[in-house]
């Protein structure tokens, strides 16, 4: 890379949009946190550590987050090798359908969960049919983690399946030559080496699910609000913005931490070496 | 360690992609512990063949023994064959001694087994300083090497190389020629080995096959395929050759195109195909022969070469040893060429 002033000069332009409209913004609110009327002050950040809600929220976040990611990369990963063993053009149309939920808004394929989910909803009725009592999906932590992970699981897909088209097949025809079954080159070679692309998709995944408003405000229950709606309960019923602004910076710490915690996991590790945060 | 190569036979194996034949009526015998050369020009069939025998390809007809047992049913990791490829392909995610343990590690050997032999290998190859290297750390040559060690590592019969040393520039080419065939020696391993270039083919093979579009056009030692090539293809692929046009015969020789009668070393004179001369075969002589004029003069250090057109109008390159101080001739002298009779070669074709 070249760092002559000319070449800088390019970065110019979106240094300036990301200085201006995220971290600016960001340095505003983290400054609410210890900022009120009366200058300096502890005392959201007191408030938050004494808050049980809050500190229960915070953790359902984490957990919510967490269990979300694993189950979308352990469905993703499957489903992007499959598409990377398929023809071209089997696996364009394929993606086409992969993406065609981004076409419907978020609200409304919340909402359709509720028709799937409901007490009166096709699972309940079919469950009916059979004989069975009705089981209490909707307005539980459940339906939030559902319905978070059909709409992050095409986006794990993608990651994987762009790390799987990087190999190079050849690398699992090498290994087999050398002597490696079919489950061998697969473990040894073509699983070290989509590693860093499934974790790139779980940490996507975990960082978006850490900011999911719609979906737990429509399908959880009072039990299942994530630290969003929280923040959004401060800002709009309780007008408390020094509490929300804590709460943010919070969430802003623990991704951080959550990023730095993998990059110390996969220190040195190869696998991960293309990946940005794993040296 | 020496291990005894494994004889190789091809039976008329034929390979197609839909319509296209990639390989037909492909038949070779390799011999326990023989050097076998493919060479040809690029999407000549060459990797098909070899990887038809690795098993990377499944052939459409035709059969593949290893010592007399076909190995139609034996999946590639169960045949035993060592494979240096084109673009060196080492596992990005592994060290050179990673690398050149996986085969080892792929046959359950032992921890310490396994360290002693990839360092052995790697010792072979002379780069056993390098054991903790990551791939992406190498050179083109080293990674060459590594792609070797690994292949040779668990010290199979038959090792297979696809062009091995194309990516690499002519010096270091040279060198590691010269320690694969010294390799081989020592071993005492089957090899065959496809490249496009002629002079390694020449240099490393105890026999070779002159391939194109699928085919054998020859097979026979290096020696064989340069004195007496069976066509045009393989005289023009192997060596300098000058290549004339014959247009019909009289009784006492050959109508050749712009050198006119030509005896030829055989009972019959051929009325149609080709005359092939190697330049080393063409002299110039102070009487008698066919006058030519020199166009181009080409000073090779031990050699100095011509081109001369005859006053017929055929262009020939001769090549003259360099004896003394004597200075070449100069473009536009006028010469006399003749040929050595006995070399002169009829293609048919
Ligand atoms: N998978 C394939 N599908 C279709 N054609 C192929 C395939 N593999 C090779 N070929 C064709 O077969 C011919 C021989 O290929 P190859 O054996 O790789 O040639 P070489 O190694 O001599 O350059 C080429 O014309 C190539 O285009
Ligand atoms: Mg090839």
């Amino acid at each position: 890379m070249k760092n002559r002033p000319t070449t800088l000069l390019l970065l110019l332009p979106a240094a300036l949009l990301v200085g201006l409209l995220f971290v600016l913004p960001i340095l505003g609110v983290l400054s609410l946190s210890v900022y009120g009327d009366s200058g300096f002050t502890l005392g959201p950040i007191r408030e938050l550590v004494g808050s049980r809600v809050s500190l229960v929220v915070l953790e359902r976040t984490f957990w919510q987050a967490l269990t979300v990611s694993v189950i979308c990369v352990v469905l993703g990963y499957p489903a992007a090798f499959f598409m990377s063993g398929l023809s071209t053009k089997l696996r364009a149309y394929l993606v086409y359908l992969i993406l065609l939920p981004f076409w419907i808004s978020i609200l409304v394929r919340t909402y359709t969960w509720i028709i799937i989910l409901g007490r009166e909803g096709i699972i309940n009725r079919t469950l009916a049919a059979f004989g069975f009592s009705p089981v209490q999906i909707l307005y539980t932590d459940l339906a939030v983690r559902i319905a978070m992970v059909q709409i992050l699981l095409p986006i794990v897909v993608l990651t994987c399946l762009a790390s799987m088209l990087d190999i190079d097949k050849g690398l699992v025809k090498t290994a087999r030559s050398l002597g490696a079954t079919p489950t061998q080159a697969f473990v040894k070679v073509f699983l070290p080496l989509s590693l860093s692309g499934a974790a790139t998709g779980g940490i996507i995944c975990f960082i978006l699910c850490l900011g999911f408003y719609v979906t737990p405000a429509l399908l959880g229950g009072r039990r299942s609000i994530l630290i969003s709606n929280l923040i959004d309960i401060q800002v709009h019923q309780s007008l408390n913005w020094g509490f929300a602004a804590a709460l943010a910076t919070a969430l802003l710490i623990i991704t951080l931490a959550c990023l730095a915690l993998f990059r110390l996991l996969t220190r040195g590790r190869t696998e991960f070496s293309s990946l940005g945060v794993g040296r | 360690m020496v291990v005894n190569g494994a004889a190789i036979e091809f039976k008329k194996v034929r390979k197609t992609y839909g319509n296209f034949v990639a390989l037909e009526s492909f038949s070779m015998n390799v011999a326990a512990g023989e050097f076998m050369t493919l060479l040809g020009p690029s999407g000549s069939g060459k990797t098909t063949a070899l990887n038809s025998l690795a098993g990377f390809t499944d052939i459409t007809s035709g059969d593949i023994l290893i010592d007399g047992v076909s190995i139609a049913r034996v999946p590639t990791e169960k045949r035993n064959i060592g494979m240096v490829f084109q673009n060196y392909s080492l596992f990005p995610h592994r060290n050179v001694l990673g690398n050149v343990a996986f085969p080892l590690e792929m046959r359950g050997v032992g921890r310490a087994e396994i360290r002693k032999r990839s360092l052995k290998a790697l010792e072979i190859v002379r780069l056993g300083g390098l054991a903790e290297r990551m791939p992406h750390e190498l050179s083109g040559g080293q990674k060459q090497r590594v792609a070797f060690a690994r292949a040779i590592v668990f010290e199979p019969r038959v090792l297979l190389m696809d062009e091995p040393l194309g990516a690499l520039d002519l010096k270091l080419r040279e060198a590691m020629q010269l320690e694969i065939k010294q390799y081989q020696q020592q071993i005492g391993c089957t090899v065959i080995y496809v490249t496009h270039d002629q002079g390694e083919a020449l240099t490393l093979s105890d026999r070779l096959a002159v391939m194109d579009k699928g085919l054998i056009r020859q097979l026979g030692t290096p020696q064989d395929l340069y004195d007496r090539p069976n066509s045009r293809f393989v005289a023009e692929f192997i060596g300098l050759n000058n290549i004339i046009k014959i247009s019909g015969s009289k009784h006492d020789g050959a109508i050749v195109d712009g050198l006119g009668v030509i005896r030829f070393p055989s009972e019959i004179q051929p009325s149609q195909g080709y005359l092939s001369v190697r330049p080393e075969h063409i002299r110039r002589t102070p009487t008698g022969g066919h006058p030519a004029i020199v166009r181009q003069a080409v000073f090779l250090g031990d050699a100095v070469r011509y081109v001369v057109e005859t006053r017929n109008g055929a262009e020939l390159t001769l090549a003259e040893p360099r004896s003394g101080e004597n200075s070449s001739l100069d473009p536009g002298s006028e010469i006399a060429i003749s040929f050595e009779e006995n070399r002169l070669i009829h293609l048919p074709e």
